[in-house]
């Protein structure tokens, strides 16, 4: 049962990840097609598109949880699932929140995949939880009941549980949702420091405001890759409006172009990017 | 002194006392997983889901108690599974479903147990316990899976928290996550027939989910709630035979009570 993770032999070079012609089909329409693109070693990825789109899907693909239709992911050169070293934050995290744990217990779980079964975590376990837990800033919380934990406060537990897992690629499904200004940026700062370490970091989000500061590249989808590249190329007006169609309302004001969209729940509205005319 | 030791010199009250520590224990570990997963109600539908065997059992070896014990055990571990399966493949949610096989397995247990003369007095037994009817036999059955309970549960301890705390979580951490929830609804099916012969079909719920209750409102984390829910169960199991000898109750409600009444107690500390 023990299983190691090995990513620190992968030859820098090899993608993390890399997807070719990916397609998941939903009830009656595919919910993605035609998706292919390489998240490379220390790059930071955003992912964006209007709610629907098949950021979720494409997501939980990448961490093993669905299976693809068609096409093929390969992560470190081998199938997904095979894989330790993928850290997968789900949008809603479906963890029982009132669990008595502290925020060392849940990171300390980061280490069980690499334990076996019926083994006890040994002090090299709490020794990598511990160190994961300064990486993002949460050691001072170590002893705090979980129930207690802010938002933001949450998610860099989570990335610390990723972290002790030993994971090299992160997969964040709106991990901004529901935070407020400062706990998202802290988040995003987060990620693009753990970036520059070497993780590989995807990150599906609606704040486009936020992607061209934090993230190397975007993928905008919209069932279908709209548009990949850096996120001053991706994020114009046209790909926008090809992935928002209707939900998004481009504003031309004297200090540039504002794009409004109905990015979260229907009847709200809101920012999306302001860009320069 | 006397106090204590006086009951002692009754085998039947001694093989009571040892049982229903043991079951405590049991029900005290097992059950802390059961209401941290949200699983009360399938303890409560297990217990009363038995009846059917015992009734079966009780038919085909009349008189013998342990043969009545492991059709108990048999009818726990197939319903389980069947509502465990119920519960994935089915649209249905798995409450709804409970529900339906739940009833519908008392139900059956009743109607077999009514066509047999003189139902009323054993079923009666059967709903309420006879702890003070435990034979040699019975005990080293009850000492047995306790114990294999419990270890397995230790055995486990770090895998069955995640699965519970956060099963997608453990999914893509590639743990068999499928197995482990067969194995806790195996490990539910065996505490509960243990707890229903300790305190009865009606119950056995209490022993499940009472200590435990107490143990999380008063712990900070899980060794602790485990920990404190086996001193709540095992003083419970302890206190209430004594009471019931010198107070002449039912034994399982005295455990039951006693049980109810630390969680009573300890709202006021809760954290």
């Amino acid at each position: 049962m023990r299983r190691s993770c090995l990513c620190d032999s992968h030859p820098p070079e090899l993608p993390a990840v890399e997807v070719r012609d990916l397609r998941v089909d939903g009830d009656d329409a595919p919910i993605l097609s035609g998706v292919s693109f390489s998240l490379a070693q220390g790059e930071a990825l955003a992912v964006v598109g209007p709610n629907g789109a098949g950021k979720t899907t494409l997501i939980m693909a990448l961490a093993g949880l669905i299976k693809p239709s068609s096409g093929e992911i390969r992560v470190f050169g081998e199938p997904p699932g095979k894989h330790l070293c993928l850290g997968y934050l789900p949008q809603r995290s479906e963890a029982e929140w009132n669990f008595p744990a502290t925020v060392r217990d849940v990171v300390l779980m980061g280490r069980v995949g690499q334990s076996g079964l019926f083994r006890r975590l040994g002090r090299a376990d709490c020794q990598k939880a511990e160190e994961a837990l300064s990486r993002v800033g949460l050691s001072h919380l170590a002893d705090r009941r979980i129930r207690e934990l802010s938002g933001g406060e949450r998610q860099r537990m989570l990335i610390a549980r990723a972290l002790a897992q030993e994971a090299k690629i992160l997969l964040l499904d709106e991990p901004l949702a529901g935070l407020d200004a400062p706990a998202q940026e802290e988040i995003l700062n987060l990620l693009r420091d753990l970036s520059h370490q070497g993780l590989s970091v995807l990150v599906s989000i609606h704040e486009l405001d936020l992607v061209v500061n934090y993230f190397d590249r975007a993928l905008l989808l919209r069932n279908r890759p709209i548009a990949l590249g850096k996120p001053q190329e991706v994020l114009t007006p046209e790909n926008l409006r090809a992935a928002y169609g209707k939900a998004l309302h481009l504003i031309h004001t004297s200090e540039g172009t504002l794009a409004l969209g109905e990015a979260c729940c229907p009847g709200e509205r809101r920012e999306l990017s302001p860009r320069a005319p | 002194m006397s106090f204590l030791l006086e009951p002692l010199k009754y085998g039947f009250f001694v093989r009571a006392l040892i049982a229903a520590l043991a079951a405590s224990a049991a029900c005290a570990t097992v059950g802390s997983f059961v209401i941290l997963r949200g699983m009360t109600f399938l303890g409560d539908a297990l217990a009363h889901a038995v009846l059917p065997g015992v009734a079966v059992g009780y038919v085909l070896h009349r008189g013998n108690r342990s043969a009545v014990f492991y059709w108990a055990l048999g009818t726990a571990l197939a319903t389980s599974f069947a509502i465990g399966t119920i519960g994935k493949k089915g649209r249905l949610k798995e409450d709804a479903a409970i529900g339906v096989v739940f009833a519908g397995m008392f139900a059956l247990g009743i109607a077999l147990i009514s066509s047999v003369r003189g139902y009323a007095v054993d079923l009666v037994h059967f709903l309420f316990g006879n702890l003070l009817a435990v034979s040699p036999a019975d005990l080293w059955l009850i000492l047995g899976l306790s114990l294999g309970v419990i270890a397995l549960a230790l055995a486990l301890w770090k895998e069955l928290a995640l699965v519970t705390f956060d099963p997608v979580f453990a999914r893509t951490l590639r743990l068999p996550t499928e197995a482990m929830r067969y194995l806790l609804l195996l490990l539910v099916a065996i505490t509960v027939v243990t707890a229903l012969r300790v305190v009865g079909v009606a119950l056995s719920l209490a022993m499940l989910v009472t200590p435990p209750a107490t143990g999380y409102l008063l712990a900070k984390r899980l060794p602790g709630m485990v920990a404190l829910a086996n001193v709540f169960g095992i003083l419970s199991g302890f206190v209430g035979l004594y009471l019931s000898y010198y107070l002449g109750i039912a034994p399982g409600a005295a455990v039951v009570l006693l049980a109810t009444g630390f969680f009573l107690l300890s709202l006021p500390f809760r954290r």
